[in-house]
């Protein structure tokens, strides 16, 4: 009997807590504590917190699959007033394409408080966000970066992003 | 935004430090039907009163072949805005 209470309580716990890895599950919510890699078409199923540091909190890991924001709010350790915590970090991003191409984030739903970008698209080819809101991130709130191409930015709201000494900003 | 080939098409981004910023890189890319106002904000302007942003700053070469079209926005860089659009933007 306490066997199968320490189980059942482990696994509860795994369903609040997405703790690291390669994403094997579809469902995502609670907190986030290092950079979770997709690897199949996922969601959130409520509200994420991103404590990582040192890189994204979610990357993609595999082409041609989606990242459903389901109406949740994705939110990182900047403060809520201007994102940037007094300084940008680079590498603190909430999610990065990671160069898989091919690869979507589908709002609605929001990313807020990254001291880097909200949505970065990094050496990917074929990839989209639409209808997502970006707000007070500190670098910009979706970016392209210079080896992408073909990249679609349709129906979102960038509200907030940016820090003053950089030329960042909504997109 | 940079690389080659992009849509930007009907967003909104108010507020923002600059709203839509075209990097040297980009190329071939279309920006159209976006609602690009208040960048930076105007608190922002006063406390950081050498600080640069616009709405939409163009910073491409002119040989890059990305195109503008149907945004709204109040103040531009590199850019034949500002302007309103004559068209309607439908949200």
């Amino acid at each position: 009997m306490t066997i199968k209470r320490s189980v059942l309580a482990a696994l509860v716990a795994g369903g609040l807590l997405v703790s690291s890895g390669v994403a094997s599950a579809e469902d995502i919510s609670g907190t986030i504590v290092r950079t979770l890699v997709l690897s199949e078409t996922t969601r959130l199923v409520g509200d994420v917190t991103c404590t990582v540091t040192g890189g994204p909190c979610i990357a993609f890991g595999a082409p041609n699959i989606v990242l459903n924001l389901n109406g949740f709010t994705m939110t990182g350790l900047a403060d809520p007033a201007t994102g940037c915590k007094r300084t940008s970090i680079g590498t603190y991003i909430a999610i990065s394409t990671n160069g898989q191409n091919n690869v979507g984030v589908r709002g609605p739903g929001v990313v807020q408080r990254f001291q880097a970008d909200g949505i970065l698209f990094m050496a990917s080819v074929r990839g989209w966000v639409q209808g997502v809101t970006a707000t007070t991130n500190c670098m910009s709130g979706i970016r392209v970066n210079p080896t992408s191409s073909q990249i679609s930015v349709e129906g979102n709201v960038s509200v907030r992003n940016g820090h003053a000494v950089n030329p960042c900003g909504g997109i | 935004m940079s690389g080659d080939n992009n849509l930007v098409d009907s967003n909104t981004a108010i507020g923002n430090t600059n709203g839509i910023v075209v990097f040297p890189a980009a190329t071939n890319s279309r920006i159209r039907g976006n609602i690009v106002a208040g960048n930076p904000p105007i608190q922002q302007s006063n406390i950081v009163p050498s600080g640069v942003g616009f709405d939409i700053w163009d910073q491409s070469a002119p040989g890059n072949t990305n195109s503008f079209g149907r945004n709204m926005c109040l103040t531009a860089m590199s850019n034949p805005f500002p302007a309103f659009s004559r068209y309607a933007l439908p949200r």
